[in-house]
């Protein structure tokens, strides 16, 4: 008998951090800066056609556990590009006060992981995010 | 085995956020338990949370009899079964054996008779078993303000909460009644009774003026199943009586309420 021959050579995990990985570490970060009155988690689910999909939702445990999707990004096996979903972004009607409006499927495409991280700093500090964040902790302490 | 620290005190829906949150950090505790908290999650977080170092959780509940905020993460502590008075919780931390958290307020006497609330442990003990069963292990907590001394008959009784003194005989894991197993939990506050270590001989004063009158009540508990029982410490539980230089009980040893409330806080401390 013949002795089998290994085709698949030596299997390592690829160095990278995944969005996944990223995406946990901020969300972690949250809860410190609020005392966790407002945290944040990441779910993660896979579509049929084999997408991963990665949810990242705001939660305030003291209203009820109130949840958030602040915006969900997707990505195939080869995880770049990474496909923004949705987010949320904060719109003025008029000379009004700001509205909340969903804008679903945007669809940038982030190429490399500093692409995705700098998209997701300038998303975690942007006016709209610290606003919906600061209108959580208000109800959050009323 | 690493353990745990637990605090559970019936507040008395006073505003004691300060104080709880000092009790956490001088004892380092992990998990608070609070029965009859009118104080707003929120406000109770801001407290527990006011330096950097803590990180108190409030973990989604249904129940609103007793509050919880846990040092970890609330995912590790989800609802298995709750209601207004009980509040039953799978407790699965990393790299540890899940245990079940049990949390009950049972009703007062002042509303309910003797033969009442003997018949509420009876449907309180099935709640927990059919938990248990459901959960794969016996590794149970149950804590609480029962409402009832350690030795009256709900909270003996086999068909009760079948609750003992003696960790050895909690061992024996079970006792058989007309042929029916019933399983033990031990109980160690029965070791809290009485003037030994000071003038505060439970963990709530009633001075009823009827002719039974035992004065001093332990109607705050904790007890455990044999699982957990074999490696916990007795020592390591106790009868709060003060928070740093602020004390609880009043000169005589009795709670003081204008200080903290009628009931004492109880710590302690189980290893899984």
């Amino acid at each position: 008998m013949t002795a089998q021959t290994d085709f698949w050579g030596e299997i390592v995990p690829a160095q990278e951090r995944t969005p996944l990985a990223i995406l946990r570490e901020q969300a972690a970060l949250l809860g410190t800066k609020t005392k966790n009155l407002v945290e944040a988690t990441v779910d993660t689910s896979v579509t049929p056609d084999g997408q991963f999909v990665h949810r990242f939702t705001l939660v305030v445990p003291a209203l009820s556990s109130y949840k958030y999707e602040l915006f969900r990004i997707e990505h195939g096996v080869t995880i770049y590009p990474i496909t923004v979903a949705s987010e949320v972004r904060l719109a003025r009607s008029g000379g009004g006060p700001p509205n909340l409006l969903a804008t679903a499927s945007l669809g940038s495409q982030l190429q490399t992981e500093q692409e995705f991280v700098d998209w997701l700093r300038r998303k975690l500090s942007s006016t709209e995010t610290k606003r919906i964040i600061a209108n959580l902790l208000a109800q959050a302490t009323s | 085995m690493p353990a745990t620290k637990f605090l559970f005190w019936n507040i008395g829906r006073k505003p004691l956020a300060r104080l709880v949150s000092e009790l956490a950090e001088i004892h380092g505790v992990d998990v608070i338990m609070l029965a009859e908290c009118e104080t707003d999650p929120g406000a109770m977080l801001q407290a527990l949370n006011r330096t950097p170092e803590t990180g108190f959780h409030f973990p989604a509940s249904l129940s609103q009899g007793t509050v919880v905020f846990t040092r970890f993460s609330g995912e590790f502590l989800q609802p298995a079964f709750e209601s207004e008075r009980i509040s039953i919780r799978r407790l699965a931390l990393p790299a540890r054996a899940p245990v079940l958290l049990a949390m009950a307020h049972l009703p007062s006497k002042l509303y309910w008779t003797g033969e009442s609330q003997a018949f509420e442990c009876v449907e309180l003990a099935r709640r927990v078993e059919t938990e248990e069963q459901t959960a794969g292990h016996r590794r149970t907590i149950l804590v609480g303000d029962f409402n009832m001394n350690p030795f009256e008959t709900g909270v003996v009784s086999a068909v009760g909460l079948n609750s003992v003194m003696s960790r050895r005989v909690a061992s024996r894991e079970t006792r058989t009644v007309q042929g029916r197993e019933y399983r033990f939990f031990y109980n160690p506050m029965w070791s809290h009774f009485g003037d030994a270590r000071n003038d505060t001989a439970g963990s709530y004063y009633y001075d009823s003026g009827e002719h039974v009158n035992y004065y001093w009540n332990m109607f705050d508990q904790v007890l455990l199943r044999p699982e957990l029982a074999e490696h916990f410490d007795p020592t390591g539980l106790s009868i709060v009586r003060a928070v740093g230089a602020h004390s609880l009980v009043r000169p005589d040893g009795r709670p003081d309420p204008a200080n903290g409330s009628d009931h004492l806080p109880i710590l302690f401390e189980v290893e899984f």
